[in-house]
């Protein structure tokens, strides 16, 4: 698991393109899922990743490790971009799409990816139990800010987290 | 957490969820590393040029200073070097330890060139209060030789302050006593009244 540190960021702000590529690695494809939830496109979400490591390079100067941690800021900075996109483009199709087939064929899409779609881990313990891993793992929040993302308990995250543990922890016993 | 369940989430995004974006697809799209590195080089250059300006600047103010004000300069620092007048009561003190009735007016004083200053006082012995003595007191900021000749009395001062006595004398009436100073390589006479 790549582990990005103060230092990397560090040496980001100075301008090492080392740096930039060893966060890239690390955070690339968690944000590609993010990108997925958000826009159930992989085309979308490749322009996504893009936009997003750009804006990345642009505020990372305004970034602060007291405030928080690298991986909630860069969710922040990607949820953020997401959810102004998404906006952005309902007002869009809200323009464009006129005829009621199409409306209803967006809205079917909007309801989520499909299974296929979905990872291993994923369809064993649902999407919101691997988001909340994805968010506690893959972004290294803390409880209390994933709470405050999904606006849940910190109590319910912790539960929703422990067991997505225990169901992987069973499923990679079984081999 | 073990750090084997990390390595199956990781890998289970890494398999699914793949971007097809590289880090060279970003680096091409942005000017943030050409930019981090030109403008420190221009910050740098900027801060040499503006320092080297400064100090011709200063070196500039510095030399017509010189130029102009060299004289004064050169008194200025002569003169803070050695206060002559405080040289002169610290000895009188020293003097009047030692002696009797010393006055604290002087009989002369002698500047040359502003470097050797001497004085002269009087006084008397705590054994022969009927003798007249008198000292001299030298304050030089130069640190030369100096040479008093009084009375085919030579007295040889290697140039740092100090006082002795110039010459003893039971009368008074009518008299000077004579000085010869060879300093820095010339002689000049004196005469001060007893």
């Amino acid at each position: 698991m790549i582990k990005v540190n103060d230092e990397m960021i560090k040496e980001l702000k100075k301008g090492n393109r080392e740096a930039f590529e060893y966060i890239f690695s690390a955070y690339s494809n968690k944000i590609y899922y993010l990108s997925m939830k958000y826009t159930k496109n992989s085309n979308d979400s490749d322009d996504c990743v893009q936009e997003i490591f750009l804006r990345m390079l642009e505020k990372i100067n305004s970034f602060n490790s007291r405030k928080a941690s690298f991986g909630t800021w860069l969710y922040r900075l990607a949820t953020n971009y997401l959810i102004d996109r998404q906006r952005l483009e309902k007002i869009h199709k809200d323009c464009l799409c006129l005829d009621n087939e199409t409306v209803e064929k967006k809205k079917e899409d909007c309801n989520g990816l499909l299974q296929s779609e979905l990872s291993q881990v994923e369809k064993l313990v649902g999407e919101r139990n691997y988001r909340i891993l994805m968010m506690k793992i893959g972004f290294e929040m803390s409880f209390r800010e994933i709470a405050i993302e999904l606006d849940l308990s910190e109590s319910g995250v912790k539960r929703a987290y422990y067991e997505t543990m225990t169901m992987i922890k069973g499923l990679y016993k079984k081999g | 957490m073990k750090k084997k369940y990390l390595d199956i989430v990781e890998k289970d995004i890494n398999e699914t969820y793949k971007t097809n974006i590289s880090s060279n697809d970003i680096l091409n799209k942005t000017d943030y590393f050409e930019k981090n590195k030109i403008e420190p080089l221009r910050v740098r250059k900027w801060k040499i040029s503006f320092v080297s300006m400064a100090l011709s600047f200063v070196l500039a103010i510095f030399c017509i200073f010189i130029i102009q004000f060299g004289d004064v300069i050169h008194y200025v620092g002569q003169s803070s070097e050695v206060d002559h007048h405080e040289v002169v009561n610290e000895c009188l003190k020293e003097i009047k330890d030692e002696y009797r009735k010393v006055s604290d007016d002087s009989k002369g004083t002698i500047l040359i060139d502003d470097e050797l200053y001497i004085a002269i006082y009087k006084g008397t012995s705590h054994e022969n209060l009927k003798e007249h003595i008198y000292f001299y007191i030298i304050s030089s900021s130069k640190k030369l030789p100096v040479t008093i000749k009084v009375n085919d009395i030579v007295i040889e001062e290697d140039g740092s302050s100090s006082w002795g006595v110039l010459t003893k004398s039971s009368s008074i009436d009518g008299e000077t006593i004579d000085l010869e100073i060879e300093y820095d390589g010339g002689i000049t006479k004196y005469s001060v009244e007893k």
